[in-house]
């Protein structure tokens, strides 16, 4: 028996060693998935999208350009200026991961020119969006190398242009009737996307100073609040649920709730009618619009913005319509100018631009060129007609672009080119205002190519130079 | 190829031991515990002679029967027996008082004479285990053995900690190897989905579910080469651990218990002078509290406006919305009573064994129940062990052994958390009562909530957000409960097949349930408001089988060796069940998924495999010299490459060469050295860049695709198939000396070793497209320096006195990162435990102060410093410059006193509740008035007239006095979040403890025996009753992130306590 037991070891042994191979090939991850359909990418970099556009970094922007106020703990310091790089960090990796990444992935494999039409135009978004935050950034390199060399931010308003021409040309190719029901921002609508695509070309226009394409491009523009990219446009369609709430909503009652408020901002100043500086005229009534806009944690209520199913525009028919009037003005004359901003006006006479407590009153009866001359309504200190008009156009931009990143990039831009006529937004610290973000601490650490030092706050972005 | 090549090689090496054998007359070696392997056996007066074998047996040939066997083994008296006409000896040996330790246990598990090991290693007494009279035996190995550090979490019941052997030996899991009986045991300490790592629950380590009772001893090996034979789980050291098995003879029995009688130890100071508010104005709803003096109030009741909305609390207290503050009233203490108590755990435990020449039986059963210093924490743990020992022939016998483990446990929710205990606690105004948590909240108009939330920024309950937790909400509303039950056990056939030949055939299967539920009711903070269930189960199985031959012979009369060769394989599964379910459909308080709208599942599966082959082989020549050479090949199902770990160690008794006399000094030397390497296998699955789902989120503002029908994006953490081992080496050289007739013992050594190719998810710059990549990337070092000491300086018949301890230092520094500035180990931490290169492992980096070229501080205009927001900076080093411990150990007759101090120095602490305190203006030192000598510019540029009596304190930073008041406090020097200056929350941890005192008495003899008992032990020990150290509020000796690689971090951690416990054992 002895022996056999030897036997039997060894046998066993030299067996089962040489099985090894097999017995170790289990490493295949039993987790995830790893052939999961590029189309269904999308609806993730929809939600790094709108991070980007509503989320730290905007709301940071509006303590910055007077629509709110940071009050205490870390919003608090970052009203008054004192930030670091670590607050931009998400932002960079809803870029670059989030929207980047994901697309890279979808433009490779999906077949689906519609779905790689909205993917290229929400890249297109996001990287717009950095180059006004931040001025140079990496883009051309990204996904190609790891260490991505910075490029000018001109260059990546130019390479996001370019990027919108493609996305139209591929929305272009579908049927009109088509739709994608995973896209939670237009139900997956080819013509919303176009003129999305179209927006976002003329504010890039705008912010580079090149007008006339800006007029061009807008005319191709959002023309309805349906077709208006807002998120979240389908709320009802996944029932309502914490986590598909209204930014506001979610930082109003969470734990940071107390920490920001548009209580006392200059914006609700300017809309408030009991205010001597308020925009308010014989025209104009702001106090609808004023509730609409309160965001605070204890003026939560189903009528304003931080509603839970508010929704918030990312771009929006308003904004369109108030680059037609811009760049009219600046190209076509003081008359193109005023035509299109009364467009708005009466679109936000209709009361469906935004909600706000039904029983305070609106106002946006049309102005006539005699409005803008001295002494007239839009024009008690005695400018040029042609700067009292682009003053209301600008200062209309800024309410109506409430929510957005918009307010921050026209005051820069305002402040560069008009500056005589720029908002008086007050400094919350200091003697400057902020022209940009700090590039994000991750890419500090890990990218050679961020330049040392990184551009402070107060450094204007190469745009705005 | 190369594999098989490897493996037909030393398959052939094992089958070569067949070839030799011999005997004539026999015996065994035994000490009072079992056969003595490689006990000397000689023909006294001659050369020849041989060593006993695995089971304690020797054969010799004797020229006639006048010879006289010597029979003599380290560390016992040696006995000569003379041969006569008897063929058979069974030869008993007595321990030799002056060397008691002598014998230990070897890596594998098997006895060897302890001067004849050339690695390091520290022996941990059972007895110093058990009297430390710790709850989880983890804690009781604090300040045992040089170079072996244990951190502690909290005080929480069943809290894990953290083990430590010189340094972090990779960011990736350098906890040590635990083996017990052979067998490696789970130790792991799951954080988990439910409960991260910064804000959650403290988590169990598994190494306490072993009942410290079944323990007979504890060696810790630390060196590379001693765990070369476990390769890849060996990285961080092994600790070696001997269970009781029965003995021949009578039954034994013995019965003990313990109570233990739990304090806190640190509070943290909180100011009373000033209530809720900012600006020096009351708000009954601000977060901080800047606000009012509470003395210049005018007293009595407050004014409230009884006209519309109120809370109701449960015992019909009314709250009505606040119109003026008059109360002068302040509830720090009662608010602290309300959640402190003294804890109390009951210990009690049964031992039974016995046995016969045949078979022996070792039965334990035990039960613990403990409350802890926080209200309804709890642990309960029951466990039963049973084993035994069979002979089957003399040729085959069997060991088997098994244990059962059953614990719960309610921990009470803590940390970066807004639903935990401390920061609910600490936040709250003084001017605050917390007693009235719940209750029923009426609108204006009359509409009741029942069961609302009260916390002090809601103080009517008006809202379902509470946004902090009432600290008592969170102790008894909340429950974070945990079960375990486990299964622990092994079987070794031990087959003899000839003298010095054996085969061992050893397997062991360790499996565990953990079963945790998570419980926020309605209006709960910590995004809770709607309520929260969670249960997270894991399932975790492994299963260890190991083949080894134990072969040895005596090549010469003076050089003799021994050959181990095996093989094993390892299997490692777990299975993770995550059931989330949130917004409850009512205000329920049933512990189910039923109840809530919202569902989410999620399963993780791990599993990891592998196969090691080993040969080890020690030669002695003439006891002077020893030589172990060892060789260890593995392959893991996680690396793309299998591996082989090299081992020498040299021993040189070089007091065998000095021909010692009796007189002198020096009893023993010895030099060592060795060098050896292991390596650490990659996690499972690390190959491929999968899908996942996300949440993305900015600052408080979380939006999911879950919550948007669902989606996919790519992993940001990317994959790879190119994953590899990770490969420590590691050279030491240590000496062993005892002197004075081996009263003094002394034991140096020195370790360099580094980590290679060190696995790290890479933060990588957010433009590469991936917020992280897993690759065989990074390098570390760590150099130091251990001493242990004990010295038995007094020895009179009935009194004895030993002074023992042992220091130990070790440097680590990242060398290698592969180019990324730092890796953090503290995710949503603002001051992070991380990786630097050039800077020791876990080094704390964060928002630092602006300073000038000189190092001084850049001061703005008014004279304070700014922030510099050019990124982190290293703000301190966590690990201690060296630690220490020493003790006195006194025996009197039948009392013993054994009194522990231990020290860490020159660590340093990132004592953030306090910093954050600052900002909320609740702490002592934001209490302070002051009145003014000169002006005195605030933080805002105000300037604040001599002879002013304000709120705040004077400090100058380099440009003259300057008041730092609520302005500075609540902006830069103080508060939460990367925009203060993080620097000022990084404080000199250094601190000495009295970690031990026990005194116990023997009760033994006749008067004793008459009664039917053996003994009565009686004794009271005192945990950590003394603490010196410099930071306020909190023993050092916590951690946020529990027991991961970052350290020395605490944000609203749980308090440590002290203890003093009560124990009584009796012996039948």
């Amino acid at each position: 028996m002895k022996k056999y037991i030897k036997q039997i070891i060894c046998s066993t042994l030299l067996l089962s060693l040489l099985g090894c191979d097999q017995y170790l090939d289990i490493n295949e991850d039993p987790n995830v998935s790893t052939d999961v359909p590029a189309e269904l990418l999308l609806k993730g970099m929809e939600l790094a999208d709108v991070q980007i556009q509503s989320g730290h970094l905007m709301r940071i922007s509006q303590f910055w350009t007077g629509q709110m106020k940071g009050t205490v703990n870390l919003y608090g310091r970052i009203n008054d200026y004192i930030i670091s790089p670590e607050d931009s960090n998400d932002a960079w990796a809803f870029m670059y991961h989030g929207i980047m990444t994901q697309n890279d992935v979808i433009q490779k494999n999906s077949q689906d020119e519609l779905v790689k039409g909205i993917a290229n135009v929400i890249e297109a978004h996001g990287i717009g969006s950095m180059a006004s935050m931040f001025g140079d950034v990496p883009y051309s390199k990204v996904g190609v190398e790891t260490k991505a060399a910075f490029d000018g931010q001109l260059e990546v308003y130019k390479a996001a242009q370019d990027l919108l021409s493609t996305a139209i040309t591929q929305l272009s190719s579908v049927s009109t009737t088509r739709r994608f029901t995973n896209d939670i921002l237009l139900g997956g609508n080819p013509i919303a996307w176009i003129q999305v695509a179209n927006s976002l070309k003329a504010r890039y226009y705008m912010m580079t100073r090149q007008y006339p394409e800006a007029y061009q491009s807008a005319l191709l523009g959002v023309k309805s609040k349906a077709n208006s990219l807002r998120f979240a446009a389908g709320f009802a369609g996944y029932g309502t649920t914490r986590e598909n709430s209204n930014l506001y909503n979610l930082i109003l009652t969470g734990s940071r709730s107390g920490d920001l408020t548009s209580t006392g901002s200059f914006m609700q100043n300017l809309l408030d009618v009991t205010k001597t500086s308020s925009r308010n005229n014989s025209k104009t009534t702001e106090s609808r619009r004023r509730d609409y806009l309160i965001v605070d944690q204890t003026g939560i209520n189903s009528t304003r913005i931080s509603a839970v199913n508010a929704l918030t525009p990312l771009v929006s028919y308003e904004e369109n319509l108030l680059i037609l009037a811009e760049a009219g003005y600046r190209t076509v004359g003081f008359n193109e100018g005023l035509i299109r901003l009364n467009a708005l006006r009466a679109y936000l006479a209709t009361g469906t631009a935004f909600a706000g407590n039904p029983i305070l009153a609106l106002k946006y009866d049309a102005y006539v060129s005699t409005d803008f001359d001295a002494g007239g309504i839009e024009n008690k200190d005695n400018v040029t007609a042609n700067k009292a008009l682009l003053r209301e156009i600008v200062e209309e931009k800024y309410v109506s672009c409430f929510g957005t990143l918009v307010p921050f990039d026209d005051s820069r831009r305002i402040r560069s080119t008009d500056n005589d006529i720029a908002l008086p937004i007050p400094i919350n610290s200091g003697t400057a205002y902020p022209e940009r973000f700090l590039i994000a601490q991750d890419e500090i650490n890990g990218n050679e190519f961020a330049p040392s030092p990184i551009p402070g706050l107060f450094v204007k972005t190469p745009v705005n130079q | 190829m190369i594999k098989k090549l490897i493996l037909c090689t030393i398959t052939i090496l094992m089958s070569s031991g067949y070839l030799f054998a011999q005997r004539t007359v026999k015996g065994s070696v035994s000490d009072k515990s079992g056969p003595l392997p490689g006990a000397t056996v000689i023909i006294k007066g001659g050369t020849i002679g041989t060593t006993t074998d695995f089971d304690g047996k020797f054969s010799l040939s004797v020229p006639n029967n006048n010879a006289v066997l010597q029979v003599s083994y380290i560390g016992y008296k040696a006995v000569d027996v003379a041969v006569g006409e008897k063929t058979t000896f069974n030869v008993m040996l007595a321990g030799d008082a002056q060397a008691l330790d002598e014998v230990v246990v070897n890596v594998s598990g098997f006895k060897e004479k302890r001067d004849n090991m050339a690695s390091t290693y520290s022996v941990i007494g059972v007895e110093s285990v058990s009297k430390a009279k710790e709850p989880t035996l983890i804690n009781s190995l604090a300040g045992k053995a040089a170079g072996l550090s244990i951190t502690g979490t909290s005080a929480d019941p069943g809290a894990g900690s953290n083990i430590q052997i010189r340094g972090v030996s990779s960011i990736n899991g350098s906890s040590p190897l635990i083996v017990v009986d052979g067998i490696p045991l789970n130790n792991s300490n799951l954080e988990g989905i439910a409960s991260g790592s910064s804000g959650g629950v403290s988590q169990q380590s598994r190494l306490n579910d072993i009942n410290p009772d079944d323990i007979e001893s504890i060696q810790v090996f630390k060196g590379a080469s001693a765990g070369s034979l476990y390769g890849s789980q060996a990285l961080g050291g092994v600790i070696v651990i001997t269970t009781k098995r029965g003995k021949a003879g009578k039954l034994k029995a013995s019965l003990s218990s313990t109570i233990s009688i739990d304090k806190i130890n640190r509070r943290h100071a909180l100011q009373t002078s000033y209530g809720q508010g900012s600006k020096g104005i009351y708000s009954p709803t601000s977060a901080n509290s800047w606000g009012d003096k509470i003395a210049d109030r005018v007293g009595g009741a407050d004014i409230v406006n009884t006209s519309g909305r109120y809370f109701e609390a449960a015992d019909g207290s009314l709250y009505y919305p606040l119109v003026t503050k008059n109360s002068k009233d302040v509830f720090r203490d009662s608010n602290f009573d309300q959640i402190f108590q003294d804890g109390l755990a009951q210990d009690v435990k049964l031992n039974l064994s016995g046995g016969n020449e045949r078979g022996t039986f070792y039965f334990s059963a035990s039960h613990l129940d403990q409350e802890g210093i926080i209200r309804q924490s709890n642990y309960f743990k029951n466990t039963i062990t049973f084993g035994n020992t069979y002979k089957f022939n003399d040729w085959l016998n069997t060991s088997a052994k098994v244990s059962y483990i059953n614990s719960s446990s309610n921990r009470i929710q803590q940390g970066s958390n807004t639903a935990g205990v401390y920061l609910g606690l600490l936040r709250n105004p003084a001017d605050f009562d917390i007693s009235d948590y719940i209750g029923t909240y009426y609108d204006n108009v009359g509409t009741p909530t029942p069961s609302r939330h009260r916390s002090y920024r809601r103080y009517l309950g008006d809202t379902e957000n509470p946004t902090y937790n009432n600290p008592l909400w969170t102790i008894n509303e909340q429950t974070s409960e945990t079960v375990v039950d486990r299964v622990f056990g092994s079987i070794d056939f031990n087959v003899k097949a000839t003298p010095w030949l054996n085969f061992v055939l050893r397997s062991g299967l360790d499996t565990y349930n953990d079963d945790r539920t998570y419980f926020f009711p309605m209006f709960s903070g910590d995004s809770a408001n709607k309520g929260r269930y969670q249960n997270e189960i894991y399932k975790n199985t492994e299963i260890s089988a190991d083949l080894i031959s134990l072969m040895s012979f005596d090549l010469t009369d003076k050089l003799s060796a021994k050959v181990t060769v095996g093989s094993a394989i390892n299997d490692r599964k777990r299975k993770q069940i995550y059931v989330e379910a949130i917004d409850f459909l009512f205000n329920s308080r049933l512990q189910n998924p039923s109840i809530a709208s919202i569902k989410d599942e999620q399963e993780q599966n791990r599993r990891i495999r592998n196969v090691r082959l080993y040969g080890q082989s020690s030669f002695d020549y003439n006891d002077v010299l020893n030589l172990n050479l060892g060789l260890t090949y593995e392959d893991a199902s996680s690396s793309v490459k299998s591996i082989v770990y090299p081992s020498v160690e040299v021993g040189l008794k070089f007091s065998e060469l000095l021909q010692l006399d009796n007189d002198s000094p020096l009893s023993f030397a010895k030099l060592r050295l060795a060098y050896g390497e292991v390596g650490l296998a990659p996690d499972p699955h690390g190959w491929e860049t999968g899908y996942e789902t996300a949440t993305y989120t900015g600052y408080s503002d979380p939006i999911s695709l879950t919550a948007f029908g669902g989606g996919y994006r790519l992993n940001d953490d990317q994959g790879n198939p190119y994953l590899e081992f990770e490969k420590k080496k590691e050279y030491e050289a240590g000496l062993d000396f005892r002197l004075f007739k081996n009263k003094l013992k002394l034991s140096g050594t020195y370790y360099f070793n580094k980590t290679d190719d060190m696995l790290l998810p890479i933060s990588l710059n957010p433009s590469s497209g991936f917020d992280s990549l897993l690759g065989n990337v990074a390098s570390l070092q760590n150099k130091g320096f251990e001493f242990e000491f004990d010295y038995n300086f007094l020895k009179r018949k009935a009194f004895s006195l030993n002074l023992y301890g042992n220091i130990s230092t070790n440097r680590s520094e990242v060398t290698d990162l592969a180019g990324v500035a730092s890796v953090d180990f503290s995710a949503g931490s603002s001051i992070q435990s991380a990786a630097v290169v050039g800077q020791p492992v876990g080094v704390l980096i964060g928002s630092a102060a602006l300073r000038k070229s000189d190092g001084s501080y850049d001061l703005d205009a008014n004279g304070f410093p700014q922030l510099d927001t050019s990124g982190n900076k290293v703000l301190g080093d966590p690990n201690p410059d060296w630690r220490g411990a020493a003790g006195i150990r006194a025996n009197y007759k039948n009392f013993s006193l054994n009194v522990l101090f231990e020290t860490s120095q020159g660590n340093d602490l990132a004592d953030r509740t306090r910093f954050v305190l600052y900002g909320f203006g609740t702490h002592a030192d934001v209490g302070n008035e002051v009145t003014l000598t000169q002006d005195l510019k605030n933080y805002k540029g105000a300037t604040i007239a001599s002879g002013s009596t304000v709120r705040g304190n004077i400090q100058n930073f380099g440009n003259g006095p300057v008041l730092l008041d609520e302005n500075w406090y609540t902006t830069l020097g103080g508060g939460i979040g990367g925009s203060v200056i993080n620097e000022f929350a990084v404080v000199d941890a250094s601190w000495t403890r009295l970690r031990e005192v026990s005194l116990s008495y023997s009760l033994k003899g006749s008067l004793i025996k008459k009664t039917g008992l053996e003994s009565i032990d009686l004794s009271v020990t005192g945990r950590n009753l003394g603490l010196w150290t410099n930071v306020k509020g909190i023993d050092p000796d916590v951690n946020q992130f529990g027991t991961g690689v970052a350290k020395g971090i605490e944000y609203f951690t749980n308090p440590s306590s002290r203890s003093i416990v009560v124990g009584m054992n009796i012996n039948f």
